[in-house]
Formats: C-alpha cells, structure tokens, sequence
C-alpha cells in the first residue's frame, strides 16, 4: 500500500485489498488463538476474527502505518469482544433462563486436551490443571484478564500490550501483578504448593 | 528492602521488565531470601504453564485455522448490501410517511374552511363527507351563493 508517513495517498481498491490480505495472513493465526483465549470457545473466535477484521477493513484509513498492524488489529478484535461481552451481559440481566443454559451446555476445548508420550496419570493431572487454570482466568476482572491473556499466555512484551491496551506500562504492570496473585492463589487453593514442585 | 516490597517487583522482574537499579536490587535481596525465590520459582512456573497453553492451540490450529479471505470479502459485500437495502427501506417508509402527514394537512384545513363556510351561511354542508373532492365542490358552491 502506498503511504507517506501517517498519510495515506488515495490507492485502487483492489491494491488496498491485496495489501490487506497479505496482513490478514501474516497475523490470522496469532489473532485467532487470542480470540479463542479471551472466549474459550472455537466458534466465538472465528466470529470475533471476522468482525475485527471486517472493522479494520472498514477502518483502514484511520490506521497509522508508523505502527505495528498486528497491535492496531488486536486492539480492534479487544473492542468488538468488550463490546460483545456487554451485550451478553445485558442478555444475561434481560433473560438469565436462556443465557445460563447455553453456557452450561457448551463442551470447552481444553475438555479433550491430548499429549503425545503422557501417561494417563499426568494426563490427567494435566488436563486437571489446565482447566482451573482457565477457569481462574476465566474469574478475573475484565482488565485483568486481557493483560494476562496478552502477557503471560501470548508472551507480548508491556510495551505492546500498553500500546494494544492504550494504557501506560506502569498499569499494565500493576494489573498484571494484581492477576497472577489471584491465580496463583486460585491455584494454591485447589493443588496446593505442590503443584510449583511437580511442575518446576 | 522489605520482602513485601520486593514480591511487589517480582512480577515485573521475572519478566524482565524492571529498571537496571531495581534489578539490581531484587537479585540481591533473592540471594539469600528463600521465601521470596519460592515465591519467584512460583510465578516462573505459572508462566511456563500459561505459556505451554498456548504452545499447545498453536500446534492444534495450525491446520484448522485457514482463514478464508473469500468468504470475508463476501461477508464484506454482504454487509455493503444490506446497508443499501436498510437506506431503501428507510427512504420509503420516509416518504410514505410525508406523504400521509401532506395528505392529513390538506384534509384538516379543507375540514376547517368547511365548517367556517358552513357557519357563516347557515348553509347545510356535511363536514363528514369523505371524498375530498366533494367537499372542494361545496366550498366552491357556498362561496359563489356568498359572491351572488
């Protein structure tokens, strides 16, 4: 795409197509394991993928090109999702019936996790621990769960996830600190400190 | 440094997101405080885990996820369409709707000239009468006798 600085001079078309295509495919794999992450569920994220990128598409006049894509299009999948979850929020008040029986009926991924070369035991354990360690994330507040799903589980650094978040590092840090307590302790509670042992 | 202090840094500095000065202090002070390595080597492990999380989805995607860029530009054109069909719509129920607030208009104020005639002839005129055509013709009689 051509572009001067943060001014983009008017292209084809078909050349703004082409340009984000190729952008769609360097980030699509990242993006959607960070939708599958925040929703925990296959077919949320390919919804929330799509509707990022359909709104980044929709939007692409307003990206500057001095900054990275990737965190301009994380940043927009964090909105459509904010968005989404206050709308399911709103659901869940207007008919708390409907609501609480999709989500109990829907089967998590991590349910048929599997590892090559495991013996049932550890399997199990495993498994065991993958899931309450989603399900503490799955607990915290809205902010803390995006740092932690941004940092620890997708390793960005806090500059980016300060420049995705648009939130200064010095937040960043306090609420990422404020999120592994809480699932450290969420962790203690159920396994105890044996768990660091097995584990490290 | 107090250890509570320290374990207030431990976040940042296991990922290595500390000032040189705070680095500094922190390893000092994990030299020889056994609680606060525990408490590292817990935060270390927590790390490994989440990361390990992500490690596996990305093997288990990296087949599955094919994003199909057609089915978006038809998604894309799709959402184009119905934006022009909601204008349409839009405009019609519009213009329907000044249409009937035009017509309403006329039959009030031909209503209202109706009743005026009618008082000031004593002449029997039927305000009631539902074709606007009708009441048109007896506004222009009643004005010709009033002419006469």
């Amino acid at each position: 795409m051509v572009h001067s600085g943060t001014k983009a001079i008017s292209v084809p078309v078909e050349e703004e197509k082409a340009w984000f295509e190729q952008k769609v495919r360097e980030c699509e794999q990242h993006l959607f394991r960070f939708a599958f992450h925040l929703t925990g569920s296959v077919e949320k994220s390919e919804d929330l993928v799509q509707e990022a990128f359909l709104r980044a598409f929709q939007y692409r006049k307003s990206y500057d090109h001095d900054r990275s894509f990737e965190n301009w299009i994380y940043a927009i999948l964090l909105n459509v999702y904010r968005q989404q979850q206050k709308k399911e929020k709103f659901l869940r008040l207007v008919l708390p019936w409907k609501s609480s029986n999709t989500e109990d009926d829907e089967e998590k991924p991590w349910d048929s996790l599997e590892w090559e070369g495991d013996g049932p035991e550890e399997l199990v354990l495993k498994k065991q621990v993958f899931r309450d360690l989603y399900a503490a994330i799955e607990k915290l507040p809205m902010k803390m769960k995006e740092i932690m799903v941004l940092c620890d589980v997708m390793g960005h650094s806090y500059e980016e996830a300060s420049e995705i978040l648009g939130c200064p590092i010095g937040t960043v840090r306090s609420r990422l600190h404020r999120a592994r307590k809480r699932v450290k302790e969420k962790l203690e509670s159920v396994y105890g400190e044996e768990i660091f042992y097995f584990w490290g | 440094m107090r250890c509570e202090e320290i374990r207030k840094k431990l976040s940042s500095y296991v990922d290595q997101e500390v000032l040189p000065e705070e680095k500094r202090e922190v390893s000092q002070h994990l030299k020889w405080c056994f609680s606060c390595q525990w408490e590292m080597r817990k935060l270390l492990v927590m790390k490994k885990l989440l990361r390990a999380m992500d490690g596996y989805w990305e093997e288990k995607f990296s087949r599955r996820v094919e994003f199909s860029i057609q089915k978006f530009w038809q998604r894309e054109k799709k959402q184009k369409v119905s934006w022009v069909i909601l204008f349409c719509i839009f405009a019609v129920l519009s213009l329907f709707f000044v249409f009937c607030w035009r017509g309403w208009r006329i039959e009030t104020k031909l209503h209202r000239e109706l009743v005026s005639v009618s008082t000031l002839t004593s002449l029997e005129v039927h305000p009631d009468t539902r074709s606007q055509d009708v009441r048109a013709y007896q506004i222009r009689v009643v004005e010709f006798t009033l002419d006469r």
